[in-house]
C-alpha cells in the first residue's frame, strides 16, 4: 500500500549556492525593493549598534578619564560636539550630551527599522505568491501521467507546507541576514579602526564559528529533508482518506487505519527528533564559542590595558562588541535552522517546477484550425499507460466530420482512452491522430482541446455556485446562457427548486447532488460551451430513462451538425447513429451501421442480445428483428 | 436510562466548552515531568548567566588597580569555564524541550485523525478538507513552533525577576528604578497590541486553509480543467485567492514591523538612564567602574528578556489563534454515534422496517424523504427506482448510518436503528455507494479492505462473483497491482466492480447496491446479478437503479418521487396496477424497440 504514499526521504544535497542563485532569480523582479532594504538596514546598523562606542566615549571621556591617552576619531568628534553646543564644561554635562546622541541613535534606529522591515517584508510576500503562482500555474500544464503518478496531496505540499517554509527564510531569513551582515561589517569596521590587535584577536573566533556551521550543513540537511518528506506523506495520507472516509467507516476499518495513520505520524516524529541533536546543539556551541572570544579580549585587551595601551573604555567597549558581534552571527545560525528547512522545501519545488517539461508540448511548429470541423482520424494508433501494457493495439479509424459515431464494448476495451488520447491527456506511442487532417501533435493544445465539448461519467463539480459550475471560468457564457442551456437539458428544474437557485453554493466535490444531477450539470456545461466536436463518455449511466428521454431531444440537437462520438454501455442510447465501433481488449473488432453489425453475429450481436434478452423471450420472432 | 443519557449529554456539554488552552494542556500534560526538568535546567543555566557579569566586574577594576596577567587568565578561564558548563546544561534542556514538543504535536494530529474518521458525511460537507488539512499541519506545526518561545521567555521572566533584579538592586536602587522606565510603555503596548495580532494571525491561518483546499480541488479536478481548457480562468482565480492571503500577510507584517523596533526603542531609552544616571554614579564614586559595567551587561540581560517577552506576545497570539482552529475541530462531537446505552445486539438478520419516516437535510428545508413506510423482511431483494433526485439514495444512505433518522422511524429486526453497535451495524452491511471511491493500494488490498486478514481464496471468489476476476488477470502483476489515488488507472466499470468485490467478501447480511452498476455494460452487469442471486440468497437486497432490466427480478420493487413512495409491488404487479412503473416500462420498452427496429 505504501508506493504512493512515501516520499523519497533521502535528499540529493544540491549545491547551496545553486539553489540560491535559484532563489535570486526570484528576488530579481524586486529588486528595488531589496537594494531599499539594504541601504535601510546600512543606516539602521550603526545606530542600532550604538550604545558600545557611545559607552566608550562616555567611560574615556567623562566617567574614567585617562589623561595619558588623547581622544581620537569618534570620542575626538564626541568630545568637540559637547563642547561646540555647551554642553562641555563639566564631566555631567559630558555625559547628558552623549545621553542626548544616544536619544537620537535611538530614535532613528527605530524608525530606519519600522520602514526597513516593512519593505523586506513586502519583498518577502511578493515573492512567495511568485512562487505559489509559478507552481500552481505550472501543475495546471503537467502531463497528466503526473496526476496519475502524484498524489494531490503531495502537489498540495508543494504549494504550502513548502513555499511556507521559503517564508522564514525570506521574510525573518532575509530580514535578518542583511541586517545581521550589516552589523558584522560594521562591528569588525569600528574594531579595526580603534584597535586592530583587539580585533583580531576577536575575529580569531570565526574560523571556528565556520566549521560549525559547516557540520550543521553537512548533519541538518537531510534530516531536514526527511521531515519535509513526512509531512508530505502525512497530506497525502489525509487527502486520500479523508475523501474516503465513508469508506472507511462502512467497513469498519477506522481502528487499521488510525493505526496507519500512527505510523506516518511516528515517522514524521522520528525524523523531527533527527534535527533536534543539530537545532538544540547549535545555540550552546555557538555561546561557548563566543566566550571563548570574551576571555581572549579579557587577556590580550586586559594586557594592552595595564601596558597603558588601550583605555579601559576602549575594553568595555569591546566585551560589549563580541555580544553586538557574535549576536548577529549567532542570529544568523538559528536562522540557518529555518534556513536548512528552507532549502530542503525549495530543493523540492525546484524539482516540481524542473520536472518534465511538458511532455505534450507542441512540436516544431504550431498550425492554427480557427474552427475545426471536425474530421478525426486515428492511423494506426498504439497507446499503453504503463510501459508494455498496450491499452490500444493498432487502432485505426475515420470519423468524417459531422458523423455521429459510437464506442461500445465491454469496460477496459479501451473506450475511454480514445478520448484520453483525442484531447491529448496522454501522448500516443505509435502512430498519429489528426484533426481536419493535422496531427493533433502540431496543433495548439488550447486551441485543440477548445474543439471539443466533453461530458464524462464522473462530472466534477467545484465548490462554487452552480452557474460558475456551468460556465466554469468562462467569461464569455452569460447568466442567461447558462440558464438556458440548464434549462435545454432539463437541469433547470431541480436546480430551480434548490434554495438559493442557480447561485446554490455547492460542497466540495458536489456532494449534496444525486449521481444523476451531477451529470445533468455535466450536460449543462457541454451545452453552454458550444464546440465542434462532443464527446459523451458513459454521460448518461446515471441519469433514469425519464430523463434520459427528456434529455435525448437536447442531444439531439446538440449533435446535429457536429461530429459525434458516443461511448455508451446502454445500447438504447446510441440508437441515432451513423455508425458502431465495437472494441475488444484494446482492438477494433467489429464496426459498422446496426444492421451490419448484426448480420455479423459477433461481439454486438451478443451485446444487442443480452440487452433486448426481454424481447427474445417474449417471441422467437423478435430474433428476427435483432437480425 | 434516561438520566443516564442526559449525564452523557452534559459531560460532552462540558468538552464542547473545552477552552483551546484546557486542550493544549490536556496534551501537555503527559509531558509535565520533561517540562518541570526542563524548567529545572532553565534556572541552572540563567543562574551561570548571572555569574559572567560579577566576574566582569571583578576583572575591569582589578584592570583599573592594575593587576597581574595571571589574574586575567584566571578570569579568562572562570568565563570559558561557565560557558562550558552553561552550553551543556542548554543543550540538554533544548532537546528535551524538543523533544517533548514534537511529542506534543505528534499526539494531538493522532487524536485530531481520529476525531476526523469518525465524523459523518454531514460533517465533510460543511468542511472542506483541503482546509482541515492545513490545520492538521500547518497550524499544529505553528502551535508547536510557538510554544518554545512562549516557554522561554516566561521561564526567563521569572529568574529575572528573581536574581537578576536583586542583583541590580543592590549595585544601585534608584539606577534599577531608571531602567525599568520603559516596562511599563512596554507592557501597555504589547497589551494593545495582543488583540489586533491575533485576529491578524487568524486571518492568515484562515487564507492559508483556503490557499490549501483551492489548490487541493484544481489539482483533483485536473481532467475537467483541461478537457474544458480552464487553465487560465483557473490560474487567474487562484491568483486572485493568492493576492488576498498576501494581502492578509502584509497587514500582520506591517504590526509585526511596528512591534519589534518599538520594543527596540523602548529598551534604548532605559539604556539612556542607566548610561546618564551610572555615569554620574561613578564620578561621583559611588560606583565603581566595574561596578558600572557589571551594571550595564545585567541591564543587557533585562533588556533581553524583556524583548524575549515581546516575541513570546506575538507567539502566544500565534499559538492561541491556530490552537483555536485545531480545537474547533475536535470539539465538534461526531453527530452519528452509538447510542448512549447501545442494545447488546450480536448478529444482524436483516430485517428493516420504514415507519412512518420523514427526513430533512437541514431542519429548514423540504423533506427529501416524507411518509415512507416500508418493510423489508430478511432474504427479500428490494428495488428502488424513481427519477433523478426522487430520495433513492438519501433512503439507502440511512440503513448503514451514513444519515441518520429519527428516533424509532428505523428499525431493523424490530430493534431502532440507533440503538445498534454501529460497528455490529455497519459490519452486516455491504455497500456499493454511486461514487466508487479505492484507496491506493494493491488490487487484493482493495478487495479485502473491509476484513481482517482475507485468504487469497477468499479474495479470488468475490473478484469472481462481481466478475471482475478475468479483468485482474490481465492486469500487469494481477491481484497486487497498484491502484492510483482514487483509482484513476482504471475504467469506471472495472472500478465499480473492486468496490462490489470489496463489499461482497465481506459476505454481509445486508447488501446495498446504489446505482452500483451504472458504468457496467449489459453483459457484465447480467453475470453479476446471476452471482449475486447464488451469493445473497437467504440475504437481504437493496438496490437502486436506473435501469428497470436490473430491478425486474426484485422480490418488490418500490417506485418513489420526490421523497414519497409512489407504488410497490413486483414486476408483474406493477405492470398490471398500469401506474407510474409500468409507464416508465413502457417507455424503456419503447425506447429499446426503436433501437432493435432502427
Amino acid at each position: 500500500m505504501s508506493d504512493l504514499h512515501e516520499e523519497d526521504a533521502t535528499v540529493t544535497v544540491q549545491p547551496d549556492l545553486q539553489l540560491f542563485r535559484r532563489l535570486l532569480g526570484y528576488i530579481w523582479p524586486h529588486k528595488w525593493h531589496a537594494i531599499l532594504a539594504v541601504v535601510l538596514s546600512s543606516l539602521s546598523a550603526p545606530l542600532v549598534l550604538a550604545a558600545p562606542p557611545l559607552t566608550k566615549a562616555a567611560v574615556d571621556l567623562f566617567i574614567a578619564p585617562d589623561s595619558s591617552i588623547q581622544p581620537a576619531g569618534l570620542d575626538l568628534l564626541l568630545k568637540m560636539g559637547a563642547e561646540s553646543v555647551g554642553l562641555g564644561e563639566t564631566r555631567h554635562q559630558g555625559i547628558l550630551f552623549i545621553a542626548i546622541v544616544f536619544l537620537a541613535a535611538t530614535a532613528g534606529a527605530f524608525l530606519l527599522r519600522y520602514f526597513e522591515i516593512r519593505v523586506i517584508g513586502r519583498m518577502g510576500q511578493r515573492i512567495l505568491f511568485d512562487l505559489r503562482d509559478s507552481i500552481f500555474s505550472k501543475a495546471q500544464y503537467l502531463p497528466i501521467s503526473v496526476y496519475d503518478r502524484v498524489s494531490t496531496g503531495r502537489l498540495m505540499t508543494r504549494l504550502t507546507a513548502d513555499v511556507d517554509s521559503l517564508n522564514e527564510l525570506l521574510t525573518s531569513g532575509v530580514v535578518g541576514a542583511i541586517g545581521n551582515l550589516m552589523m558584522i561589517f560594521y562591528v569588525v569596521a569600528w574594531m579595526l579602526w580603534v584597535n586592530w590587535r583587539l580585533a583580531a584577536v576577536s575575529l580569531a573566533i570565526l574560523p571556528l564559528l565556520i566549521l560549525l556551521a559547516i557540520w550543521f550543513r553537512l548533519g541538518a540537511r537531510p534530516r531536514f529533508g526527511a521531515v519535509r518528506a513526512g509531512i508530505a506523506n502525512i497530506n497525502s495520507f489525509l487527502s486520500e482518506r479523508l475523501t474516503g472516509v465513508q469508506i472507511i467507516q462502512l467497513f469498519n476499518r477506522e481502528e487499521e487505519e488510525a493505526e496507519r495513520f500512527d505510523q506516518i505520524n511516528d515517522r514524521y516524529l522520528q525524523a523531527n527528533f533527527g534535527t533536534v541533536v543539530y537545532t538544540a546543539g547549535f545555540h550552546p556551541l555557538v555561546e561557548i564559542i563566543q566566550a571563548v572570544g570574551v576571555a581572549l579580549i579579557i587577556l590580550f585587551g586586559g594586557g594592552q590595558a595595564i601596558r597603558g595601551v588601550v583605555s579601559i573604555g576602549t575594553v568595555i567597549a569591546f566585551v560589549q562588541l563580541t555580544r553586538a558581534f557574535y549576536e548577529p552571527i549567532s542570529e544568523i545560525s538559528e536562522k540557518y535552522n529555518a534556513l536548512q528547512a528552507a532549502l530542503a522545501s525549495a530543493e523540492r519545488i525546484f524539482r516540481l517546477l524542473d520536472s518534465s517539461a511538458p511532455a505534450v508540448a507542441a512540436r516544431s511548429e504550431v498550425k492554427r484550425i480557427d474552427a475545426a470541423r471536425g474530421r478525426i482520424e486515428f492511423r494506426n494508433v498504439w497507446f499503453a499507460y504503463d510501459e508494455g501494457e498496450w491499452v490500444l493495439k493498432n487502432v485505426s479509424f475515420i470519423i468524417e466530420a459531422g458523423d455521429r459515431v459510437a464506442f461500445v464494448g465491454h469496460t477496459g476495451a479501451g473506450k475511454t482512452t480514445i478520448t484520453n488520447l483525442l484531447l491529448r491527456f496522454y501522448e500516443v506511442q505509435r502512430g498519429q491522430i489528426l484533426l481536419d487532417d493535422i496531427d493533433i501533435g502540431d496543433i495548439d493544445l488550447q486551441e485543440l482541446r477548445s474543439s471539443f465539448s466533453i461530458v464524462l461519467q464522473d462530472v466534477f463539480l467545484f465548490s462554487t455556485d452552480m452557474t460558475s459550475n456551468i460556465r466554469l471560468g468562462n467569461e464569455g457564457i452569460t447568466d442567461e446562457m447558462v440558464e438556458s442551456a440548464a434549462r435545454e437539458v432539463h437541469a433547470g428544474a431541480f436546480i430551480s427548486r434548490l434554495q438559493h437557485g442557480y447561485r446554490t453554493e455547492l460542497h466540495e466535490r458536489g456532494s449534496q447532488l444525486s449521481g444523476g444531477q451531477r451529470q445533468l450539470i455535466g450536460f449543462s456545461r457541454a451545452l453552454a460551451f458550444n464546440r465542434p466536436v462532443l464527446i459523451l463518455d458513459e454521460a448518461t449511466s446515471s441519469v433514469d430513462p425519464e430523463t434520459e428521454m427528456l434529455i435525448h431531444n437536447a442531444i439531439e440537437r446538440l449533435m446535429a451538425g457536429r461530429t459525434s462520438l458516443i461511448i455508451a454501455h446502454r445500447l438504447s442510447t446510441i440508437r441515432s447513429v451513423d455508425r458502431i465501433i465495437v472494441m475488444h481488449k484494446g482492438e477494433i473488432c467489429e464496426e459498422g451501421d446496426h444492421d451490419s453489425l448484426i448480420a455479423l453475429r459477433g461481439i454486438y450481436w451478443r451485446l444487442c442480445q443480452l440487452q433486448f434478452e426481454r424481447r427474445l423471450k417474449r417471441s422467437a420472432a423478435d430474433i428476427g428483428a435483432c437480425d | 436510562m434516561k438520566a443516564f443519557r442526559s449525564e452523557v449529554n452534559r459531560s460532552i456539554d462540558a468538552e464542547d466548552v473545552m477552552t483551546d488552552i484546557e486542550r493544549l494542556w490536556q496534551y501537555i500534560r503527559p509531558n509535565r515531568a520533561k517540562i518541570g526538568v526542563c524548567v529545572l535546567l532553565s534556572l541552572a543555566g540563567s543562574a551561570l548567566t548571572a555569574i559572567a557579569p560579577i566576574v566582569m566586574q571583578r576583572a575591569v577594576d582589578d584592570l583599573i588597580r592594575q593587576t597581574t596577567k595571571t589574574v586575567l587568565v584566571r578570569y579568562a578561564a572562570v568565563i570559558v569555564g561557565i560557558a562550558l558548563i552553561q552550553g551543556a546544561v542548554l543543550f540538554i534542556r533544548e532537546r528535551l524541550f524538543q523533544r517533548a514538543s514534537y511529542q506534543i504535536e505528534h499526539d494531538l494530529r493522532k487524536d485530531f485523525y481520529r476525531g476526523l474518521q469518525r465524523q459523518p458525511m454531514e460533517f465533510f460537507q460543511t468542511h472542506k478538507i483541503g482546509d482541515l488539512i492545513a490545520r492538521a499541519t500547518n497550524d499544529l506545526t505553528a502551535v508547536i513552533a510557538s510554544i518554545g518561545p512562549v516557554f522561554r521567555s516566561t521561564v526567563s521572566a521569572l529568574f529575572v525577576l528573581a536574581v537578576i533584579v536583586p542583583l541590580m538592586i543592590s549595585l544601585s536602587g534608584w539606577l534599577t528604578l531608571f531602567s525599568f522606565a520603559s516596562t511599563p510603555l512596554l507592557a501597555l503596548n504589547s497589551q494593545l497590541y495582543a488583540k489586533r495580532l491575533r485576529e491578524s494571525f487568524d486571518k492568515v491561518q484562515e487564507f492559508f486553509g483556503r490557499v490549501s483546499s483551492r489548490a487541493r480541488e484544481s489539482f483533483a479536478a485536473v481532467r475537467t480543467i483541461r478537457a474544458y481548457t480552464q487553465e487560465p480562468a483557473e490560474i487567474e482565480s487562484f491568483r486572485s485567492l493568492n493576492r488576498e492571503y498576501v494581502g492578509h500577510s502584509l497587514k500582520l507584517i506591517r504590526l509585526l514591523a511596528v512591534l519589534h523596533p518599538l520594543f527596540e526603542f523602548l529598551t534604548g531609552l532605559s539604556f539612556l538612564c542607566v548610561l546618564w544616571y551610572g555615569g554620574d554614579l561613578v564620578i561621583e564614586k559611588r560606583l565603581s567602574i566595574g561596578q558600572f559595567v557589571e551594571f550595564s551587561l545585567l541591564w543587557g540581560i533585562l533588556v533581553a528578556t524583556i524583548s524575549d517577552v515581546g516575541w513570546a506576545v506575538g507567539a502566544l497570539q500565534r499559538v492561541k489563534a491556530s490552537m483555536r482552529r485545531i480545537n474547533s475541530i475536535m470539539s465538534i462531537e461526531p453527530a452519528i454515534t452509538d447510542a448512549g446505552e447501545p442494545v447488546n445486539v450480536r448478529e444482524i438478520r436483516g430485517e428493516i422496517e420504514f415507519r412512518d419516516l420523514t427526513f430533512r437535510y437541514e431542519k429548514s428545508s423540504n423533506p427529501a424523504l416524507s411518509g415512507i413506510t416500508l418493510r423489508i423482511r430478511r432474504g427479500q431483494t428490494v428495488a428502488f427506482v424513481g427519477p433523478v433526485g426522487s430520495g433513492k439514495s438519501t433512503l439507502l444512505n440511512l440503513v448503514p448510518r451514513l444519515l441518520d433518522a429519527e428516533p424509532y422511524e428505523l428499525l431493523l429486526d424490530g430493534v431502532p436503528i440507533n440503538e445498534i453497535p454501529i460497528r455490529v451495524l455497519r459490519s452486516s452491511i455491504g455497500y456499493v455507494g454511486q461514487e466508487t471511491i479505492l484507496l491506493s493500494g494493491s488490487v487484493a488490498g482493495n478487495i479485502a479492505f473491509g476484513t481482517k486478514r482475507a485468504s487469497l481464496q477468499a479474495i479470488e471468489r468475490a473478484a469472481s462473483q462481481a466478475a471482475i476476476a478475468e479483468d485482474i488477470a490481465d492486469f500487469p502483476a494481477g491481484y497486487e497491482t497498484s491502484i492510483g489515488e482514487r483509482g484513476s488507472s482504471l475504467s469506471g466499470g472495472q472500478k465499480q466492480r473492486l468496490a462490489i468485490a470489496r463489499a461482497l467478501i465481506r459476505e454481509p447480511r445486508i447488501l446495498i447496491l446504489d446505482n452500483a452498476l451504472s458504468a457496467v455494460d449489459g453483459f457484465t452487469e447480467e453475470a453479476i446479478l446471476k452471482s449475486l442471486r447464488e451469493v445473497m440468497r437467504n440475504k437481504t437486497c437493496l438496490i437502486a437503479s436506473h435501469r428497470l432490466r436490473t430491478v425486474k427480478e426484485a422480490d418488490v420493487i418500490v417506485v418513489l418521487d420526490e421523497g414519497r413512495i409512489v407504488e410497490q409491488g413486483t414486476h408483474g404487479e406493477l405492470l398490471e396496477s398500469g401506474g407510474a412503473y409500468a409507464d416508465m416500462y413502457e417507455r424503456q420498452l419503447l425506447e429499446e424497440e426503436l433501437t432493435a427496429d432502427w
